[in-house]
């Protein structure tokens, strides 16, 4: 079958390979009809998630039909419509009986390697590093997924599978940090980041009674897609000074929630902490580029609150400890444990309150996977999200 | 300090023998090399050469005979006393106590998810005998007791005197608070014979690590609460086939024998994995 593997830092090559076989009794074997290449595949494209290998399967965003079973299998049938979740969940250990899905004790082969990272493994990941697993990704024809009753959730009604296939992920994503934000009436939340989980999670703090939402970019057809979400924009491509600006729109209060939608990557506005954070990671003194996360500790108002679904990896230096302890912010973050979100979106989806297909940009074969990583790292071709056909 | 401590007090007891530090296989070496370059020395005693190889080979003859080492003393190494390897794990997982007290009572079990154990065979009277192969190395073998003081609680064993590895251990199993399940607390010391045999059995004993102990509690958490131990062995990958990525063939289990080893253990965990 093809997939795409990931061959090196920038570099993604579609390979023929064998396909996947169950491997376990609660293993199904998935057969794609649906990818996304995610903005968390760029961190791995562009080399800041370590311990990936040549020829890695890349892809944790997918659905499909399921197509074999393993003996242990017993809610999940062969012929049924799937999106499966980016974490792999066991549903009987600790962190899953706390429906802390994304913190699983038992689906990681390598949570040895995580341990030493992290102090504790968390859960395996589809196509996202050894560190997580080392599972081969969805970017592909077919894909195995493990403890398959506990995660594939089944739809069989008539919605389309660019409506549903963001469950699996990034719709979660951005609505469990909007969730994170404890928002009550009359709240300003301000969201880093108008790429698809920054705007799920603008769209996500309106459903939950958001008063005002402000979607923080630099890209001009992002803000745009944000400003059709229902929310108001900073570009900071003419306006360098978020902090001030917030603090304006506020009346001098501040937002009290804001949402760090970017992650480990973000591109600095400081001329000063820009070139700082990418002299330090280039040389390996810091892993991660935290200047969203800077600006959004540094934005919010007292007593608020910080959430990031944004992916951070490992270290981050020059992060405002001072401004979070002494303003008392509550810091939220974490992989999305997206089985606990499947149903309540996909009925949220069902009664027309949310299409997450709007964030849609290209749609791609798997022979153009390659070219369309390209596309999307550079933002080129006013890309926002991809969908690859298989 | 230590070795200075070490040579106050052989000096303030010089009748008293030193303890050897050079392992046996070691020392007949010493013996074979010293006596050559002895015998090379004595034959060419007039140039500088021969002079040193016969101070060198005396060196060596006196290291060999008595079995101790003057630089190894100096450097605090000891090669003839067998290390004691020491393992202590702890593992947390949401099963009743008394279920997982009787999965690990059940010593047939083991090797289900002990990647060094190759089988434990109940035998009467509270004795069972065990098949230890750490890879790469030989299997082996000893008869080990029971002792089940307190039922549901603890479990320990001691080998008898005949097992090749003298190994201890013992696993305690408490209720955690408010539905958290069952703890368990692993403690397991080899204590390999003195000897050249002793030795060389210290030395595959080194494999046991912690770390790999802690493997094998998690793989039991892993089969007992989610029915299966996780695994990528087998999935497809851009690779080409015989290449696998790098820490797959050396997670702590090490090495090629050890992982393949662990993919049997895996494969019989699936057939009876759940319980």
């Amino acid at each position: 079958m093809k997939a795409a593997c990931w061959w090196g830092v920038g570099d993604v090559r579609v390979k023929d390979v064998p396909e996947p076989e169950i491997l376990n009794p609660g293993d199904a074997i998935v057969q794609v009809s649906l990818a996304a290449i995610c903005g968390s595949d760029l961190h791995l494209y562009n080399g800041f998630i370590p311990t990936m290998e040549r020829g890695d399967i890349l892809g944790h965003e997918f659905m499909g039909e399921v197509v074999e079973v393993g003996a242990d299998v017993r809610r999940v049938k062969v012929g049924d419509r799937v999106v499966i979740p980016f974490p792999i969940a066991c549903g009987q250990c600790f962190y899953c009986r706390r429906e802390l899905w994304s913190l699983c004790d038992n689906t990681n082969p390598n949570a040895w390697m995580a341990e030493k990272m992290y102090g504790y493994s968390t859960a395996g990941i589809f196509g996202y590093s050894h560190l997580t697993g080392g599972y081969a990704g969805g970017q592909a024809e077919y894909v195995r997924v493990p403890h398959a009753d506990v995660g594939a959730l089944v739809v069989d009604d008539g919605l389309g599978d660019e409506q549903v296939l963001f469950l699996g992920d990034i719709l979660p994503t951005g609505y469990m940090a909007a969730e994170a934000c404890d928002i009550e009436p009359g709240d300003t939340v301000a969201v880093w980041g108008a790429g698809p989980v920054g705007l799920f999670a603008a769209k996500s703090a309106k459903l939950l009674g958001a008063e005002r939402v402000i979607s923080i970019d630099e890209v001009k057809e992002r803000l745009e897609l944000a400003r059709r979400a229902g929310a108001e924009t900073i570009d900071t491509s003419e306006d360098s000074d978020v902090v001030e600006q917030l603090r304006e729109r506020t009346y001098g209060l501040g937002p009290d929630a804001c949402i760090d939608a970017v992650g480990l990557e973000a591109h600095g506005h400081s001329v000063i902490a820009g070139a700082y954070d990418r002299v330090k990671t280039a040389v390996r003194l810091e892993s991660d580029r935290p200047h969203a996360l800077r600006e959004a500790i540094q934005a919010c108002r007292k007593g608020g609150t910080v959430s990031v679904p944004g992916v951070y990896g490992g270290f981050v230096d020059k992060t405002p400890v001072g401004a979070w302890f002494q303003k008392g912010l509550t810091m939220k973050g974490g992989q999305t444990h997206v089985h606990r979100y499947m149903g309540p979106l996909l009925d949220r989806i069902r009664r027309d309150e949310i299409d997450p297909s709007f964030v849609i940009t290209h749609r791609v074969s798997i022979d153009e996977v390659p070219e369309a990583y390209q596309t999307f790292r550079e933002k080129e071709d006013g890309c926002v999200k991809v969908v690859v056909t298989p | 300090m230590s070795n200075t401590s070490l040579s106050v007090s052989d000096a303030a007891r010089p009748f008293r023998r030193p303890r050897p530090n050079v392992a046996q296989p070691e020392r007949v070496v010493s013996v074979l090399i010293g006596t050559l370059l002895a015998y090379y020395g004595l034959r060419h005693r007039r140039s500088a050469v021969g002079l040193a190889s016969s101070a060198v080979g005396g060196l060596m003859l006196e290291r060999g005979v008595t079995g101790r080492c003057m630089a190894y003393s100096a450097l605090g190494v000891d090669t003839a006393t067998p290390r004691v390897v020491e393992v202590h794990e702890v593992m947390q997982l949401m099963k009743p106590r008394q279920e997982v007290y009787s999965f690990w009572r059940d010593l047939a079990n083991l090797p289900r998810f002990m990647r060094h154990v190759r089988s434990v065979e109940p035998r009467a009277g509270g004795v069972s005998h065990w098949r230890v192969q750490v890879s790469p190395g030989p299997e082996l073998g000893g008869d080990a007791r029971i002792v089940d003081g307190h039922r549901g609680e603890r479990i320990s064993w001691r080998t008898t005197e005949e097992a090749e590895v003298d190994n201890a251990g013992e696993i305690r199993f408490v209720d955690m608070p408010a539905g958290r399940g069952t703890g368990i607390e692993v403690r397991i010391t080899y204590q390999p014979p003195v000897g050249p045999i002793g030795t060389a059995a210290a030395h595959l004993l080194r494999g046991i690590t912690a770390q790999q102990i802690r493997e094998d509690l998690r793989r039991f958490k892993a089969v007992l609460e989610a029915g299966e131990a996780p695994t990528v062995d087998g999935q497809p990958s851009g690779r080409p086939r015989d290449r696998e990525p790098v820490e797959e063939s050396s997670t702590p289990e090490r090495g090629d024998v050890a992982g393949r080893a662990g993919r049997a253990t895996a494969s019989a965990m699936r057939e009876g994995g759940r319980s």
